[in-house]
């Protein structure tokens, strides 16, 4: 039943996405043409529009990833298509999972066509080096490979926004339970649970720095050292995945309580 | 045992009580119409039957439990609104009911489909609201279900539409199985029925057998409700 959810929870988030996927690898394919063609004041022009609207829809993934998620949640589980979600033979457990599955598979996806899309448009031999040279640099300061600094890079990353999408999801399911889903309140809430989570997250990084002096260097002398960098790093990644697991069983919790539909 | 039973069953919203201490019993294999005014709680009613609600305080129970995957399994619910994803296709959602309902016949659904002339490949928002409706009246009556829940079936439809209905209901509904329907428009529905349970105010008021009823009050139940429920 999971996977029959997870298809059509896919199949409705992707419709938008792909379309913006599609244009914004067309749109960087074509500025990479362009840029690679001899340069004249029309293709400078053609250039630079093509750059905005490659980056105009990178923007639409990264929104239209949020907006998707959440408008699909609302709609399932608390408007009209309610009355099919909750009388489908299907537990709750499963149907939040589905929705948790499709944000992260989602996110996936649309991290890959950005770092994809940015590629097209901006690696070039000149850059390439640039880039793996400020890699190589941030790697031996770190004391670790590329490789590793770019998976915890990407990790961190990824989980802060599946962080944000799933307390903007626990928000709603609050904001539904008390003031019947009027969504400012329920956005209100979910913004606040995000920065509540955030600024526990600077406390326990403040404690950690208690029995850590790089750590502590950050907070007193504003001093960021390589191995502030990667302890913090290390710790974001920690106190990312018990939020997020913490959200994804509260959330669970209060929609097994069940749900009262308009 | 009841296909159905309500134990002291309490709903309110903002402190307000819409359902008052329901006791209720529905046998299997019975026409049942619950009836009662606009807004005097028959759909609160069926949608704590359906988990759509939770109750304030009472249970309802489902073949002798609590509304699970099981009592889901069997109950084949109508809503007074279109709950359909309005993007997606006739046939598509065919697919979905057959993915998600083991008991739902698609081949008895695409030949009451074909007899309203609809096709499957027509996005549901691209057809009329009466369209949709039928449309879910086919889904929800082609799963051979233990138990029917229709509110309002008849509600802001010509009589014509009406017939319609009514003849789907009666000739698809599995043998055997329980029907609910919820109305105010007793005089379409009142033929059909073998019990019937008012409700008012958030109380049942009365549950009786049809035929029990119109006999003792010498009248039909339309003319009862009218009396009963005389502004």
């Amino acid at each position: 039943m999971l996977r029959k959810l997870l298809k059509y929870d896919l199949q409705w988030c992707y419709k938008p996405l792909i379309i913006f996927y599609i244009l914004a690898l067309f749109f960087a394919i074509v500025t990479r043409a362009i840029e690679s063609l001899e340069q004249s004041l029309i293709l400078v022009i053609i250039d630079k529009i093509c750059s905005g609207i490659t980056i105009a829809m990178l923007i639409n993934i990264l929104i239209n990833y949020f907006m998707r998620n959440w408008a699909r949640f609302i709609k399932n589980i608390y408007k009209d298509e309610a009355y099919l979600t909750h009388t489908l033979p299907v537990t709750k457990n499963k149907i939040y999972l589905s929705k948790v599955l499709t944000a992260i598979i989602t996110l996936f996806t649309s991290f890959v066509v950005i770092v994809s899309c940015l590629a097209i448009v901006a690696l070039n031999e000149n850059s390439w080096e640039l880039l793996k040279a400020s890699l190589e640099d941030s790697a031996i300061s770190l004391n670790c490979s590329i490789s590793s600094l770019i998976i915890v890079l990407v990790i961190t990353v990824f989980l802060e926004f599946l962080l944000l999408t799933m307390s903007g999801i626990l928000g709603l399911i609050i904001g539904h339970k008390s003031n019947n889903l009027k969504i400012e309140k329920s956005v209100a809430i979910g913004f606040g649970i995000y920065m509540v989570l955030s600024i526990i997250s600077l406390i326990v990084i403040f404690l950690a720095g208690l029995l850590n002096s790089n750590i502590m260097s950050v907070f007193k002398d504003m001093e960021v050292t390589s191995n502030a960098i990667k302890s913090i790093m290390l710790m974001g990644i920690c106190i990312y995945t018990i939020y997020i697991f913490i959200v994804y069983f509260v959330s669970n919790k209060l929609l097994n309580k069940g749900v009262n539909v308009d | 045992m009841e296909l159905v039973k309500c134990n002291n069953l309490c709903k309110e919203f903002d402190n307000k009580k819409v359902l008052n201490n329901i006791n209720l019993s529905i046998p299997k294999g019975k026409i049942i119409g619950l009836l009662g005014k606009n807004g005097m709680g028959k759909t609160t009613l069926i949608k704590l039957i359906n988990d759509l609600l939770t109750p304030t305080s009472g249970e309802v129970l489902i073949n002798g439990e609590k509304p699970s995957v099981n009592s889901k399994k069997i109950i084949s619910y109508l809503p007074e609104r279109t709950y359909l994803d309005k993007e997606m296709k006739v046939y598509q959602i065919l697919t979905l009911f057959e993915d998600f309902y083991e008991n739902f016949n698609k081949e008895k659904a695409i030949n009451l489909l074909k007899d309203l002339d609809l096709d499957i490949n027509s996005r549901v928002n691209k057809m009329s609201k009466g369209m949709q409706e039928k449309l879910q009246l086919i889904l929800v009556m082609s799963r051979d279900a233990e138990l029917y829940i229709l509110d309002e079936p008849l509600g802001g439809v010509d009589p014509a539409t009406r017939d319609y209905i009514l003849d789907t209901i009666l000739s698809n509904f599995k043998e055997g199985a329980s029907v609910i329907i919820s109305t105010h428009l007793i005089s379409d529905i009142e033929r059909i029925l073998d019990e019937v349970i008012f409700i008012d105010k958030g109380n049942i008021v009365l549950t009786s057998s049809a035929d029990e009823l119109r006999e003792k009050e010498n009248a039909s139940i339309d003319e009862i409700f009218r009396r009963c429920f005389k502004c």
